[in-house]
């Protein structure tokens, strides 16, 4: 049976809840605001080019740009939910080796 | 389907179900989200296919501002590759999360510059197109007059 100092995982469950926090606030937010702010390219657009495959361009554009940044979303939930069950997982091995028969 | 680990049973329908609805392309799940539709969908714009109405410094200025913003994006692609686990936590299986995480955000991000690349190559190909036939009908004009004139008399 290994002792706790052989345990390969180590863990801190509110530092992976501050990790994850901060991933999301510094640079995942951050990154989604960056992919739907097409503003430079809707203006430039608008400025420069009359007709329907300009104003369908940009709206493809805001589509997907929006669709990407849902994306981001969609995968930093699955993050979560896989952490989270690996800590499910580690807090149940815990549990099993500290028990006392 | 559980997943067993070190004899835990975790149940995974809530992630299973996140991979499987709502992710698509980047975890190679499929999705029913029409993720990446043509920048010139429904527009009835052919490829090379000339466009109306532009300015003559309409190709520079959208060509840098798409380069502007893409730029920017993979600027936070970066910074979310380089940001330090090792505080938080360690151990193969949860550097293997993060390690499909970051190459599922980039795959998604460079699928959507990739194809947004592609949409201004089209739009300054069609530029140059639509410049050059502009070109020609106006000088085709420019003859037409110039054998008109020739061919008049002034009394």
């Amino acid at each position: 049976m290994p002792t706790i100092a052989d345990f390969e995982y180590g863990y801190d469950n509110s530092g992976i809840d501050e990790y994850l926090q901060s991933i999301k606030a510094d640079y995942l937010d951050k990154a989604k605001e960056a992919v739907e702010n097409i503003s430079s390219i809707k203006t430039c657009c608008e400025n420069e080019w009359e007709g329907q495959a300009r104003d369908n361009f940009v709206t493809n554009l805001d589509k997907d740009s929006k669709h990407v940044g849902e994306q981001f979303m969609a995968l930093y939930d699955v993050l979560r939910s896989e952490i989270s069950s690996l800590g499910a997982a580690m807090a149940n091995k815990d549990e099993t080796l500290i028990q006392v028969d | 389907m559980p997943i067993s680990m070190s004899g835990a049973k975790i149940d995974s329908s809530e992630r299973e179900s996140l991979l499987s609805s709502q992710v698509d392309s980047a975890l190679g799940t499929g999705g029913t989200t029409p993720f990446m539709s043509s920048m010139f969908a429904g527009s009835g714009q052919a490829s090379g296919a000339p466009l109306a109405g532009i300015t003559p410094s309409f190709a520079s200025n959208v060509s840098q501002a798409i380069e502007s913003y893409s730029s920017e994006v993979r600027g936070y692609l970066d910074a979310i590759e380089n940001a330090n686990s090792e505080v938080a936590f360690k151990g193969p299986e949860v550097k293997a999360a993060l390690g499909k995480f970051i190459t599922s955000i980039k795959e998604v991000a460079n699928s959507y510059l990739e194809k947004l690349n592609v949409a201004e190559t089209q739009i300054i190909e069609s530029v140059g197109k639509a410049y050059g036939e502009q070109d020609t009908s106006l000088a085709g004009d420019m003859d037409s007059d110039s054998a008109s004139v020739e061919g008049s008399v002034i009394s």
